[in-house]
């Protein structure tokens, strides 16, 4: 297990530029945008100034996008150059090899959570309120990501379908969901699907650790966040026992 | 019975253009981006309406640049944006894939003289910009109205874009060893500078110093000619502009021109 948790982190980190230092320059270029377009004219949003409230929004952009890419791609490429074999064939349990991979992919979201933060101690005043809603939220959201992406790496049959999932449901659904701005400012209707939106709990729950305000209720946050968890890791360990479009 | 091969003979003089050969070539870069429509026309018209919610609910919709509702502003910039980005993709990435699989030789190899491969490509690369611009454009005008000021600097800096961005993902293409090189420039170069050229905020928004480098900045001037396009409102100067994407056509058609002719990267 340990081997291919090494594995799977050996994989990103031998890619680095692309898989650490590309998300931190993004985040950046989004901050830059965000500030200078926004910054200085806006008022504060609930006594917060704008920057402080984007900062972790944009961490938590990161942690997500990272972890679900990880997990997904591993599978995908190992899928489609035919060697996944490698992989399945060892003494593993399922239990064992859906660990391994979506540790792997957590941490990678998690590393380029770390670096993004960094990064932005330079632009941006960070103070943490509540270390453990950050620790919770952050490992809560890579783990949920990373299962997301080992069921879509399982599902796709090729590199494109998997770019589907990423650009029109992953990323649509990060962008919008109070990333960048408060979500007393939608519509009624979208404030309310917003409660059952589990990226809403990760980034609010996360933002709450940082400027010690949320949007929603933290502690339903928590309990979704777990409840989500439990029945995506149920969801992976059923489809890698299956064997579904893994195992001819 | 096929007809005995002495029949075939040369009807035109080597020298002319070989419009078969470019046409042929043209619609393969085409064709390339058309077979995975969903990833190439379909997700950059997503991201592009997502990027207009978010800054519209972010911003407010009330707010005023210049003259401008801010909507009227973000518009054409976004559209430039997806033009910069996506003519630069598709000749980036058919020329890396076809040096990696090896099949390069497979468009070196016909009579083609280095003008026309260099015109096939980038016009490929062009058209999917353009395509996806007007997809984006089709798609944003079912939620905002969106007028056409003056449509012939629309088609100019459209076109011009395309054709720059195109030519330059021809010589990345070329010059990259591995896709890590494209995506390299694209994320550290191509997706900043289309960032953080005035599409989102007026670059009067800036410090000072970048303020004034923006003023050499021809995303710059491209998205700005586009904007003047859609709504009669500029921020730099026209005339420069038109110049600019002019000559930096020019001078980055010569560079394709000369490295396909020299095979620098192409031909061992």
């Amino acid at each position: 297990m340990k081997t291919l948790y090494l594995r799977e982190i050996n994989r990103f980190s031998k890619v680095y530029v692309q898989t650490i230092f590309v998300p931190v320059i993004t985040t950046l270029i989004f901050l830059a945008i965000f500030t200078l377009a926004i910054g200085a004219l806006r008022s504060d949003i609930n006594g917060i100034p704008f920057i402080q409230f984007l900062a972790p929004g944009l961490i938590m952009m990161a942690i997500l996008q990272n972890s679900f890419a990880n997990t997904s791609s591993s599978i995908m490429g190992a899928k489609m150059q035919g060697n996944i074999i490698d992989t399945l064939m060892p003494p593993l349990t399922p239990g064992e090899t859906i660990f391994a991979y979506i540790i792997g992919g957590a941490t990678r979201g998690i590393a380029v959570g770390i670096a993004v933060t960094f990064a932005m101690f330079f632009f941006t005043h960070i103070e943490i309120k509540n270390i453990y809603l950050i620790l919770f939220h952050t490992l809560s959201a890579s783990s949920m990501m990373a299962s997301i992406g080992f069921i879509g790496g399982i599902w796709a049959e090729k590199n494109e379908q998997n770019a589907v999932i990423t650009g029109f449901i992953v990323t649509p659904l990060t962008f919008l969901s109070g990333t960048f701005y408060s979500i007393d400012k939608l519509p009624e209707l979208l404030q309310l699907f917003a409660l059952f939106n589990p990226f809403f709990y990760s980034i609010d729950g996360f933002r709450a650790g940082f400027i010690g305000i949320s949007d929603g209720p933290i502690s339903q946050g928590i309990i979704v966040m777990c409840l989500i968890n439990i029945l995506l890791w149920v969801c992976c360990h059923f489809l890698y026992s299956s064997g579904y479009k893994l195992k001819a | 019975m096929s007809p005995p091969i002495t029949e075939l003979k040369i009807t035109k003089p080597i020298s002319s253009t070989n419009w078969r050969g470019l046409w042929t070539l043209y619609s393969r870069e085409v064709r390339r981006f058309i077979k995975i429509i969903g990833q190439t026309l379909l997700a950059p018209i997503i991201t592009t309406i997502l990027f207009l919610i978010v800054f519209v609910v972010a911003f407010g919709k009330d707010r005023q640049i210049g003259e401008l509702s801010y909507t009227e502003f973000l518009v054409p910039g976004l559209m430039m944006m997806t033009i910069l980005q996506n003519a630069f993709a598709n000749t980036s990435t058919s020329i890396i894939s076809q040096k990696l699989n090896e099949n390069i030789i497979d468009t070196l190899m016909p009579p083609l003289s280095p003008l026309e491969l260099v015109v096939g490509f980038v016009m490929g690369g062009a058209t999917r910009g353009l395509v996806v611009a007007i997809g984006v454009g089709f798609g944003l005008s079912l939620v905002i109205p969106i007028s056409i000021n003056s449509i012939s600097m629309v088609i100019f800096h459209a076109v011009g874009a395309a054709s720059m961005m195109g030519a330059l993902g021809m010589i990345t293409g070329i010059w990259a060893e591995k896709f890590d090189h494209v995506s390299t420039v694209t994320n550290f170069i191509i997706l900043p500078l289309s960032f953080l050229s005035g599409t989102f905020f007026p670059i009067t928004r800036f410090p000072e110093l970048l303020h004034n480098i923006s003023y050499y900045n021809p995303f710059f001037y491209m998205i700005d000619g586009l904007r003047y396009g859609f709504s009669g409102q500029s921020f730099g100067s026209l005339f420069t502009g038109i110049i600019y994407v002019l000559s930096i056509n020019f001078a980055l058609w010569v560079i394709c021109y000369w490295l396909v002719k020299s095979g620098y990267k192409l031909k061992a």
